[in-house]
């Protein structure tokens, strides 16, 4: 277990100097919007029972894709016989086709208070990912659900769809402030718990959980859902000696511990934060390799915008 | 082991202070910076592995508690300047720095204090005396006292350009008396050898020399230098006499000399006389600074340059008033160092008493005799009362003549003083009465010359001021009563002229000259064979002190070395 679960602890007090999230003024920005919506999100197949719509399904029914043949039966639409197999076999079959349909996305949204506790906050980088990618789902008629999470998971909304739904998503990042600590791996085994339909789960945290990566990553596998990891970092994380005020004697806190840490940064202590960080990004990135979940690294400290271009690519994501 | 200014006590008491302090430093930790990182929790688990460095856990490094300790401890010490105690000695050592004109060379006083700590270093300081040459020789260590003080009090200390006061200091009640009559006596002598030349120990008493000045070969100096009246009868001149010779004592020429007057270089015509000194005719005497130095200055400094501060003698401006007595007009008008001029302008006047002439300036008086005194002396309310018993033979009446004129006048010829808002001579009319016979007499032009000097309180005739003497005036040969300022100091034997420079006699500025023909050729000479320098040195810096910084020095290194990589907080 990478980090010690915290026994019997008090809820923390109240830390000052948590950073505000971005207003909806400030997130809802027409550009940035404009930005992100050539961009096109796609898993391999939808679970089917949704609305018709853009993402492929199992379901057999209306489309342009052909599936298959089947024998007729009473009652099948008399426009799908196929008239060339019934001359050259005497039977009559139908073409069935595959259906397209919406495709679920929940989001996972970390209220944590270490995503408050720097300048700038992470939680800026984590609604500005969130409100990009559901401007994506909402554009190509797929639902959106937002679920904050923090030491327990709240459901704001299971599914909501189309275009005009937008502002409403923003309206709801914008009211993200701090909540308390990161309860990550109990908030995957509610969601889990939900039985929803099959979608895509995209899960914005730091993944910093006292409980362990290993414990988040065993919540990750229980979810039946296809998965993309947004993790939001700092440059740092990886790479301490670039934090200015990362040496001597320091007091650490990142707002949901009841005692800050106190430690006296030594090259020795320095090459064990870096030994831990290491395993805490394998853990994630193996997990999402053999799970074929997508990750994606988001820096705090740079705009959302362009480190999203860089996703998308050539316009579209395929988990 | 002694510790300067502190008792041994007190420095291990601040020992034990700093090891508490530094203990208690530790245990209430030093303020920490808050760093808010998302990330706290990674750090806690890599800290957790390295043991975290709080409260007593910080002891648990009593290696780094120690090394700090003894870094500190080191410089306090240090700071506290140990010094070993040598062995015991059954002798007393007084050791004598002889600052004076023979230490002026190169940087002779510099070896000379060198030689002094290093010596003093390596004898007991129970059993040690310091003293710096002087008028009077000045303690500079006393026994007990650590060696760190002398250095301290050496730093300030200058040769000074005036003759060794050795010989006089040696059987001086200082140390003389210092010197213990149940032990031998060592005596240390730093300085010229010529300084402790004259001295002979006695029984009891040993002199050995630390260390003697070497010798300037080449060395020439100004030897005398002085003013005397004008050999051409002008009464406001001074011819000046000069001398200056070589390392053999032959006289230099005077185009090895170089003249200036109030700092500024001047040409003057001298004139050699057979001895070979030099002399420059009729110099004004208006109380200017005359001086002398050699065109080309060699390695012994002190005797490369001399001053004189010139007699003032410009003509004194007399009024005097249409009842000014006759006999007095004439003795002023023929006097050459008087100029008659407007009582507005005048320094003097004279005058009846019942004429308002110049008033407000000092006058001579004459007066009709009623109930006062022949001679009334009026004094300024700044200075000392006159010399009565001495005032009439300083104005040139002596007790024949008084006789005379109270034979004449049928009364009791004498004098008073009285203070009043200044200098001030009222005399009897009958006094210069021509029947009487005093205005004939040869001392009445004295009588007249000398009142109205003292009245224009005209400076004194200071002949020559050289350092190591005392003080000569000769204003009585010239014409001038005596200088009050010079008097009084003279009252108090207080005239000697400690060393040579600018200097003050009350409000009389006075150059001293150092002008001494045995420093000047005793400076060119090595040390007799018999003068041999003996050491009893040890090292001549504190070397205990600098062991215990370097170490201090290098245990920080290694902390700091410690601390980079990360073995020591």
């Amino acid at each position: 277990m990478l980090f010690r679960r915290r026994a019997a602890v008090a809820a923390p007090a109240a830390v000052a100097g948590l950073a505000d999230p971005l207003t909806f003024e400030a997130l809802f920005d027409p550009a940035f919007l404009a930005a992100v919506r050539p961009f096109s999100l796609r898993i391999s197949r939808a679970q089917k029972g949704g609305r018709l719509a853009e993402q492929r399904t199992n379901a057999r029914g209306q489309g342009a894709e052909f599936a298959d043949f089947k024998p007729y039966v009473a009652g099948d639409d008399l426009r799908a016989i196929d008239w060339n197999v019934y001359r050259r076999l005497g039977r009559l079959f139908v073409r069935v086709f595959e259906e397209s349909q919406d495709m679920p996305v929940y989001f996972l949204v970390d209220r944590s208070r270490s995503l408050f506790v720097e300048q700038p906050p992470r939680i800026h980088a984590a609604q500005a990912a969130t409100l990009a990618l559901a401007t994506v789902a909402l554009d190509q008629h797929d639902s959106v659900g937002l679920f904050p999470f923090s030491d327990t998971l709240e459901i704001e909304f299971r599914a909501v769809s189309g275009k005009g739904n937008l502002s409403r998503v923003a309206h709801s990042l914008a009211g993200y402030s701090a909540l308390q600590g990161t309860g990550l791996a109990a908030a995957l085994s509610h969601l889990a718990s939900l039985r929803l339909r099959q979608g895509l789960v995209i899960v914005v945290s730091d993944f910093f959980d006292e409980a362990g990566v290993e414990a988040v990553v065993r919540g990750l596998e229980q979810l039946p859902h296809r998965l993309l990891l947004v993790q939001i970092v700092k440059s740092y994380d990886a790479d301490p000696e670039r934090h200015p005020e990362l040496n001597g004697d320091i007091l650490l806190e990142d707002g949901e511990q009841v005692q800050p840490t106190s430690v006296t940064v030594t090259p020795d202590l320095m090459a064990r934060y870096k030994a831990a960080y290491r395993r805490f990004s394998d853990t994630l990135s193996d997990f999402a390799r053999s799970r074929g979940a997508g990750l994606v690294q988001i820096d705090a400290d740079r705009p959302v915008r362009d480190q999203l271009s860089v996703l998308f690519g050539q316009g579209g994501v395929k988990l | 082991m002694s510790f300067l200014s502190l008792p041994v006590w007190a420095v291990i008491a601040g020992a034990f202070g700093l090891a508490a302090l530094l203990f208690a430093l530790q245990i209430l930790k030093a303020r920490q910076k808050l760093v808010r990182i998302a990330a706290a929790g990674l750090w806690a688990q890599a800290a957790r592995v390295t043991p975290l460095r709080v409260f007593r856990q910080r002891f648990q490094r009593w290696l780094a508690y120690l090394l700090i300790v003894a870094i500190a401890l080191l410089l306090w010490f240090a700071g506290a300047r140990p010094e070993m105690a040598p062995a015991r000695d059954a002798a007393d050592h007084i050791f004598y720095l002889d600052a004076s004109a023979g230490l002026m060379g190169r940087d002779d006083l510099a070896q000379a204090r060198r030689a002094l700590i290093a010596d003093a270093r390596n004898t007991d300081p129970a059993r040690r005396r310091v003293y710096l040459d002087g008028a009077v020789a000045t303690p500079l260590l006393q026994p007990g006292e650590n060696l760190a003080l002398l250095s301290q009090r050496l730093d300030g200390v200058r040769a000074r350009p005036a003759p060794s006061s050795f010989a006089e200091a040696f059987v001086s009640p200082e140390l003389d008396g210092a010197a213990s009559p149940r032990r031998p006596t060592v005596f240390h002598y730093y300085g010229a050898w010529s300084g402790a030349r004259p001295v002979t120990p006695s029984a009891g008493r040993r002199l050995v020399y630390g260390y003697l000045a070497a010798p300037t070969p080449d060395n020439r100096g100004i030897v005398a230098l002085g003013a005397s009246p004008a050999a051409s009868g002008d009464a406001g001149r001074a011819d000046i006499l000069v001398e200056a010779i070589g390392a053999d004592g032959v006289s230099l020429p005077a185009d090895a000399l170089r003249f200036s007057r109030d700092g500024r270089d001047v040409a003057v015509e001298t004139l050699a006389r057979p001895d070979g000194r030099l002399v420059v005719r009729d110099v004004i005497a208006d109380g200017g600074l005359f001086a002398v130095r050699l065109a080309r200055s060699d390695a012994f400094p002190a005797d490369d340059q001399a001053g004189l501060r010139l007699p003032d003698r410009r003509p004194v401006r007399v009024a005097l008033s249409p009842g000014a007595p006759a006999a007095v007009v004439r003795a002023v008008r023929l006097n050459p160092a008087f100029t008659v001029t407007a009582p507005q302008d005048a320094q003097v006047v004279v005058r009846r008493g019942s004429e308002w002439f110049g008033e407000g300036r000092p006058a001579l008086v004459v007066s009709q005799a009623g109930d006062q005194s022949a001679f009334v002396f009026t004094y300024g309310a700044d200075e000392a009362e006159p010399n009565l018993a001495g005032a009439l033979d300083a104005l040139g009446v002596s007790a024949i003549e008084t006789q005379a004129l109270a034979r004449f006048t049928r009364r009791d010829v004498a004098a008073e003083t009285r203070p009043g808002q200044q200098r001030g001579v009222a005399v009897w009319s009958a006094l210069f009465d021509e029947a009487g016979g005093f205005p004939a007499a040869s001392s009445f032009p004295v009588f007249v010359a000398r009142t109205l000097s003292w009245l224009a309180d005209a400076g004194p005739w200071i002949p020559y001021a050289q350092a190591g003497t005392d003080l000569t005036d000769q204003s009585d040969l010239f014409g001038l009563s005596s200088d009050r300022r010079i008097a009084d100091r003279a009252m108090k034997g207080d005239l000697f002229l400690n060393q040579a420079g600018e200097t003050r006699i009350g409000d009389l500025r006075l150059a001293v000259a150092l002008t001494n023909r045995e420093i000047t050729m005793d400076a060119a000479r090595a040390a007799p064979a018999d003068m041999v320098v003996t050491s009893v040195r040890g090292p001549a810096v504190d070397l205990l002190f600098i062991l215990l910084v370097v170490i201090a020095g290098l245990l920080l290194l290694f902390e700091w070395r410690l601390h980079q990589r990360g073995a020591m907080a």
